[in-house]
């Protein structure tokens, strides 16, 4: 066995949609543009997913993880990182959303001792800083270190996750068949290989105006299926 | 094996987790609402979380039901899967429960009432230390012997609705008898929890008592 293997073997455990994250309980906002008819079908979901979801995940949360990853389980690096992530999320919903998932993602981390998890985990416990740290990249940037992962391979898996949260919201919310969404990703694979060969931007920023906007429009007495 | 709870980081023993699952409409919301004044007069410290499919609308009737503080009800949106929530990755109800737990530090037992599903749906021993499936009178005799995970796997087997059982045309006693027949031995308690005559919730929160709490119950 070499450490390349065995890093792979984790890289593909870590980015399986069976590692319980909370993920599938998110849509980025899809369901809201589903309710208001604007995303109707397999053209409406692939334009939302390039023209909005993949940018977003380029400009704001990829940076985010690899300053993460480079903090290789430094608590307070993390936690300045979390922080930084905090005051740049305009998105409340979507904020929280990536709280939520980041730190459900922490505890499974933590419980199936992933090294530097449990620390940090400790470290963010305090209720007054529930609100504002934990988000998604950095628990990915912090774990895919922990792991022995490199920094591209942690990209890779948050890039992934975020693509198939949603494509499988988008199936379950009726929008996209089950084949449609594998067409859907092999379409989108080539610019998902350019976002991950171009380097990340020196500072994170977002500009998915449709999305954010969108997951901040959920109407909280509407009933729906997701969280976001 | 190593249990997960012996892995590192393994929460502190808190509040006991119970499940209650079943299909649509079996009267779990109905059954919690019948066990808390049950638990209040035993004094029995509790919180619920709710798993809709839609709505927050079971959370919504408990927290107006003037029988709990609604502040010990949290619902979690299952993202249209209401067995995953509960079983493949049940994160975000294990969340509610610690933050439930974070927030009234007392607490005896929070019950986690799943979306209404199918027989195929059960408990993640992750997120609960014990479950019960619900099913109801209503829903055909054969239920039982069309057995499916739920109503095989679950530690506690309720048969609800027993008064609706004239009027769907089936014969309760033998529906408990077959249901305690496939379950080779294990817990079957036949209930009514809604109405004049309430039966058999009692002795629902005796079994769970006696299971998670470990209090002594008087047989
Ligand atoms: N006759 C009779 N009706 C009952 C009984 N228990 C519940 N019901 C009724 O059955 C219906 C469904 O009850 P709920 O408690 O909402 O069922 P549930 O399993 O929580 O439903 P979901 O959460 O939607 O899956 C309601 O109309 C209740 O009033 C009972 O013991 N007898
Ligand atoms: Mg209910």
């Amino acid at each position: 066995m070499t450490g390349e293997t065995y890093a792979l073997i984790r890289l593909l455990q870590v980015s399986d949609s069976a590692f319980p994250s909370g993920a599938f309980a998110f849509s980025s906002g899809l369901e809201t543009l589903v309710n208001e008819g604007r995303a109707r079908n397999a053209a409406d979901i692939r334009a939302v997913l390039t023209g909005q979801i993949l940018p977003r995940w380029a400009s704001f949360d990829r940076p985010f993880l690899q300053a993460a990853h480079a903090a290789g389980g430094d608590i307070a690096r993390l936690a300045g990182i979390d922080a930084r992530c905090h005051a740049q999320n305009s998105a409340d919903r979507l904020a929280e959303a990536a709280r939520r998932i980041g730190r459900s993602l922490l505890s499974v981390h933590a419980r199936i001792g992933t090294p530097g998890a449990a620390e940090y985990r400790a470290a963010i416990n305090a209720p007054r800083l529930r609100e504002m740290t934990g988000y998604e990249p950095v628990v990915q940037g912090l774990v895919g270190s922990g792991l022995g992962l490199s920094v591209a391979q942690t990209e890779l898996s948050g890039l992934h996750t975020v693509t198939m949260g949603f494509v499988s919201a988008a199936v379950r919310l009726g929008r996209l068949g089950a084949i449609e969404a594998q067409a859907l990703l092999a379409a989108a694979s080539a610019q998902m290989a350019e976002i991950l060969e171009t380097p990340a931007p020196a500072h994170p920023g977002a500009f998915s105006p449709f999305a954010e906007i969108a997951a901040l429009r959920r109407n909280t007495a509407h009933a729906s299926l997701f969280a976001t | 094996m190593t249990r997960i709870s012996e892995m590192p980081d393994s929460p502190a023993p808190g509040p006991a987790r119970v499940g209650i699952g079943g299909p649509v409409g079996s009267g779990k919301t109905a059954l919690i609402e019948a066990l808390i004044p049950i638990f209040v007069e035993r004094g029995v410290e509790l919180a619920v979380v709710t798993n809709d499919l839609v709505t927050k609308e079971d959370a919504r009737r408990l927290q107006a039901g003037g029988l709990i503080d609604p502040r010990r009800v949290v619902a979690v949106e299952a993202g249209a899967c209401p067995h995953t929530v509960i079983r493949e990755d049940p994160t975000l109800n294990i969340a509610a429960a610690d933050d439930l737990e974070a927030r009234f530090p007392g607490l005896d037992l929070i019950l986690i009432e799943s979306g209404g599903d199918n027989l195929a749906s059960t408990f993640s021993l992750d997120l609960v230390d014990w479950w019960m499936f619900v099913i109801d009178v209503g829903q055909g005799d054969d239920i039982p012997r069309k057995r499916g995970p739920g109503i095989m796997l679950c530690d506690l087997l309720v048969v609800n609705k027993l008064d609706l059982a004239p009027h769907v045309f089936v014969d309760a006693q033998a529906i408990l008898a077959e249901a305690r027949e496939v379950r080779a031995g294990t817990p079957v308690i036949g209930c009514r929890c809604k109405g004049a005559q309430i039966e058999g919730v009692a002795e629902i929160a005796d079994a769970i008592m006696r299971a998670v709490l470990f209090r002594q119950v008087a047989a």
